[in-house]
């Protein structure tokens, strides 16, 4: 289930990529040949940059894909390095829950007061805040997720699923 | 208690130019005016937030004080953008006096703020826009038809509805821009063009006698503000309401400097002028940025018409003062 | 406790982390919201847990949103895409074919040739991070198809990545240039010739590397006639286009640098799908293969700058400056400690984030002392480009790692650096000890 829900995310993070080097290239091509490019297309770059960028990152999380520093870990027991998986889990649900929480706060806060851009076409706060909101909200449930297999793993002093 | 308050301060420019000194003489006056028990921690270039996340940053109490940009609260406080709505022409000083007096003594934008957890300080003017160009320029309202402008906001979007040819671009692309030919024209400020050296590119300028542009407002964080003591409050706010006394002496200064260097420069700049017909164009042109503004002023439950009949009537009664008195600097 | 403490704890803290494996990206940013909290819960005396969560939440959101939420790094995951679709569709496959035959004499030839395709990149990116990225997906894959070792394949591209800031052009002198009131276009101008050097350098410690040991750049035995010289360079032409395209656009005042990223990306798509090496319906599947690495330091990113607000909120930055300050030393003791500084802060922190943090302290001391801002700027921008590949914050080298997909572990890539870094160092010193390599150009103009 949750598979299907990232495959649909991360293609809508490609579209977003698609959509603003479209918009940036209609905008150069209208420039030169009507004299005027696409209104308000930076705030939309802005706007689709937060789907293209954070949607993906399920996945990621996922396929264990964040970025570390294994050096000096690789130099440990494999039973420590199972109860470190542990603590990464911990670690990242502290600053993946206080993003959650503080989107939800800001998506609750431009909703309801219709916040908007400036520009021609008045383009609500909101979309964007509810696109970060969504995306983190996936990542932490596969954070819970790899918590709970790693902890199960570290206890059992078995090696854990390296993709969830 | 401790006998000193250390006020944490927010800043999105740099530590340079006029705008800088006049943060500077903000938190050294206060911490004169309140006998050293108030002292302010500057952080500049938006270490600790952007001017996009400014209201709500200093609403919450991330920093104590800061400066808030009203084009980033359109719909959140729009009186914070009345400053930029295209006004009868007033300079610097005007502006700030009477747009103070606004903030200090309207109930209803007081109550408001208050409920955004925020209490008023001061405004910064920015000196009169002008339009910078290379080639031909732009000497009239009609030349604007077709030219290639950056947008960055704010005034240039006047230009839009003359014909323009906007390239929509953040602020520190305009030099490359300007160098690559990529665009023809600019709305900059004269010291401003001068700090970033944008002016050795620029041929011709074309003054925009307008109202000057007064959105940057100094605000405090309520509880902050709550938990000084009332000889604290009076130092901070007197500050405040001296500001524009300071800053419009300064602003004057750096902008006659500014235009003195472009126009006695080896091959001076070009110095245009619009002429009545082509303000009332823009008049015209900017009527959608003021039907916006009253349809924002509306949807939070704020008397448009009414709060900017009555900006117009203090901007009036200041501008008399200027009149008849002379600019403080300038009275002896 | 002093809040400057919770700053350098964190600090400890973060390495301890980063040691023991956790992920970069939880480990700065679950520190710097922690840390946060203590921050806010001390400062007003009394322990308010309530505000200071808000507070937290705050800072948390607003300082990662706004750099996601961002026009001028759109260029990012464009020209990663762009890295991506020119290798599948073999546009750039020309090039490796001809630097193969042409360059079959030299010693580690590929590499010497990616650090120089990261020259010329430079010149249409002002993005050192766009520029490791999109070099790395074309460059690195190829080198280690003819069994470059991997740390040879990695670094090279990770270093020749930070030339993006350095030839214009430049977003870090644009930076620069507002905060000291100086020229850019001199900025521009003056960051030329040392990034010509740095590169010269690079491309040296290739050369070194290769000739005291052979066996990490495996020699061709292959050789080629005149005529197939002339016969590959037909491959070349696809990417020369695309080139010529980007630069006489950008030079030419048709697009920004910003939006060069989306028009390249776009011709390299039409290039392709005309070719026949790329049909409609795998356009979407294929910029969905880069946007799981492009998140990964995109997250890293935005919670490095979580951690400079907590930097900025501590005042770890003002009280190492503040000591340098009431130090009263020589000017070149000054120098010495400024790099010194940079460095570490470089060694977690993000570019830009360091130069809001500094330089508002550092630019009157250097005037003070009467350097010339200038030069100060190309000193400043090389300082900042080394901290993207030290470790343990190298943002250079994770862009690579994710431009290839984790092929090669952080740690090998970090193993193979420190000879450009001491290149680097070299240049750094050859930079402040004669001041006229950066001025000359802007001099003469
Ligand atoms: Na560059
Ligand atoms: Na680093």
């Amino acid at each position: 289930m949750i598979k299907r829900i990232e495959h649909v995310l991360d293609t809508l993070g490609a579209l977003a990529i698609i959509a603003l080097c479209l918009l940036i290239v209609f905008s150069v091509v209208g420039r030169e040949l009507i004299g005027s490019g696409v209104p308000d297309s930076i705030i939309l770059v802005r706007e689709l940059m937060v789907p293209a960028i954070l949607f993906p990152l399920s996945t990621a999380t996922a396929r264990r894909a964040h970025i570390s520093i294994e050096v000096i870990a690789n130099h440990f027991p494999a039973s420590l390095n199972r109860w470190v998986a542990v603590l990464a889990a911990i670690v990242g649900m502290v600053i993946v829950g206080t993003l959650i929480a503080a989107s939800w706060v800001q998506l609750a806060k431009t909703f309801s007061e219709a916040s908007h851009y400036g520009g021609d076409f008045a383009i609500p706060k909101w979309p964007s805040r509810a696109a970060y909101f969504v995306a983190f909200l996936f990542v932490g449930l596969r954070l819970i997720q790899i918590f709970w297999v790693d902890l199960r793993a570290a206890i059992r002093g078995q090696d854990a699923p390296a993709t969830l | 208690a401790s006998a000193e308050t250390v006020l944490i301060a927010n800043d999105p420019g740099p530590n340079r130019g006029v705008r800088s000194v006049a943060v500077n003489y903000l938190s050294d006056e206060i911490a004169k005016r309140s006998g050293d028990t108030v002292k302010i921690q500057n952080n500049w270039g938006g270490a600790l937030f952007k001017t996009t996340a400014a209201l709500e940053s200093l609403g919450t109490g991330v920093a104590d004080l800061g400066v808030v940009v009203g084009a980033y609260a359109q719909s959140e406080l729009p009186e914070l953008n009345i400053g930029a709505l295209v006004m009868p022409q007033a300079g610097p000083w005007v502006m700030m006096k009477s747009l103070h007096e606004l903030f200090t003594t309207n109930e209803t934008i007081k109550q408001r703020l208050a409920d955004k957890n925020i209490v008023y300080i001061n405004h910064y003017a920015l000196p009169p826009a002008l339009v910078g160009c290379q080639g031909k320029g732009i000497a009239s309202a009609k030349d604007a038809d077709g030219v290639k402008m950056s947008d960055t906001g704010g005034m240039s979007g006047l230009f839009k509805d003359l014909g323009g040819n906007m390239v929509r671009m953040p602020v520190y692309e305009v030099y490359q821009a300007m160098e690559t030919g990529l665009i023809d024209c600019t709305v900059t400020y004269s010291y401003f063009a001068v700090a970033t050296k944008l002016d050795e590119l620029l041929t011709s300028v074309t003054p925009m006698d307008f109202a000057a542009v007064t959105v940057v407002i100094t605000v405090m964080n309520k509880d902050s503000f709550d938990s000084l003591s009332a000889e604290q409050q009076a130092a901070i706010l007197e500050t405040g309401e001296h500001m524009a006394d300071y800053y419009g002496e300064a602003l004057a200064a750096a902008d006659k400097s500014a235009m003195d260097k472009m126009t006695t420069r080896e091959t001076p700049v070009v110095i245009n002028a619009f002429s009545e017909e082509d303000y009332d164009a823009f008049r015209e042109a900017s009527k959608t940025v003021t039907g916006k503004w009253l349809a924002d002023a509306e949807a939070t439950g704020l008397d448009g018409q009414a709060t900017l009949d009555e900006f117009l009537g203090l901007q009036a009664k200041w501008k008399a003062v200027a009149e008849t008195e002379g600019l403080p600097w300038e009275r002896n | 406790m002093d809040v400057t403490l919770i700053g350098y704890l964190a600090c400890v803290a973060v390495i301890l982390l980063l040691a023991v494996r956790v992920p970069i990206a939880f480990a700065i940013g679950g520190v710097a919201v922690t840390a946060l909290f203590l921050v806010f819960s001390m400062r007003t005396g009394t322990f308010m847990p309530e505000r200071a969560f808000f507070r937290t939440l705050s800072i948390a959101f607003s300082s990662s949103f706004e750099l996601i939420h961002s026009y001028n790094l759109s260029m990012i995951p464009l020209f990663i895409a762009l890295g991506h679709v020119a290798s599948i569709t073999g546009i750039t496959t020309g090039i490796y074919e001809a630097a193969r035959v042409w360059l079959v004499r030299l010693p580690g030839g590929i590499a010497i040739a990616s650090i120089a395709g990261c020259g010329g990149f430079s010149a249409i990116s002002g993005s050192s991070l766009a520029c490791a990225s999109t070099m790395g997906k074309i460059c690195t894959p190829e080198m280690l198809k003819m069994k470059y070792d991997e740390r040879l394949a990695t670094a090279s591209v990770a270093a020749g990545g930070t030339l993006g800031s350095l030839i214009p052009p430049s977003i870090l002198f644009i930076v620069y240039g507002i905060f000291t009131e100086t020229s850019i276009g001199q900025l521009f101008l003056a960051g030329f010739l040392p990034g010509l050097l740095s590169l010269i350098g690079y491309a040296l410690v290739v050369w070194i590397w290769v000739k005291r040991s052979p066996e990490i750049a495996p020699a061709s035995t292959d050789t080629f006639t005149r005529q197939d010289r002339l016969n590959v360079m037909w491959g070349v032409w696809p990417a020369f286009v695309l080139f010529l395209i980007v630069i006489g656009g950008i030079y030419g005042g048709v697009f920004t640098a910003t939006e060069a990223a989306a028009i390249s990306l776009f011709f390299a798509v039409v290039l392709g799908i005309w070719r026949g090496s790329i049909k409609f319906s795998q356009i979407v599947p294929l910029i969905r293969d880069v946007t799981v690495t492009t998140g990964a330091i995109f997250f890293i990113a935005a919670c490095a700058k979580i951690f400079v607000t907590l930097i900025a909120l501590t005042g770890l930055s003002n009280s190492m400056l503040t000591g340098l300050e009431a130090a009263n030393i020589e000017g070149w003791q000054f120098i010495v400690m400024v790099c010194l500084i940079y460095l570490v802060l470089g060694m977690f922190l993000d570019p830009v984030g360091i130069m809001i943090l500094t330089l508002p302290l550092m630019i009157p001391m250097v005037e003070s002392y009467g350097y010339n801002l200038i030069w100060f700027g190309v000193i400043i921008v090389k300082l900042l480009e080394i901290g993207l590949i030290t470790p343990p914050v190298g943002l250079n080298v994770f862009v690579l790692a994710a431009a290839i997909e984790g092929k090669v572990q952080i740690g090998r890539i970090f193993a193979g650096i420190w000879r450009f870094l001491v290149s680097d160092i070299i240049v750094l010193a050859l930079l402040v000890a004669f001041p006229i390599i950066s001025l000359i150009i802007p001099l003469s103009m």
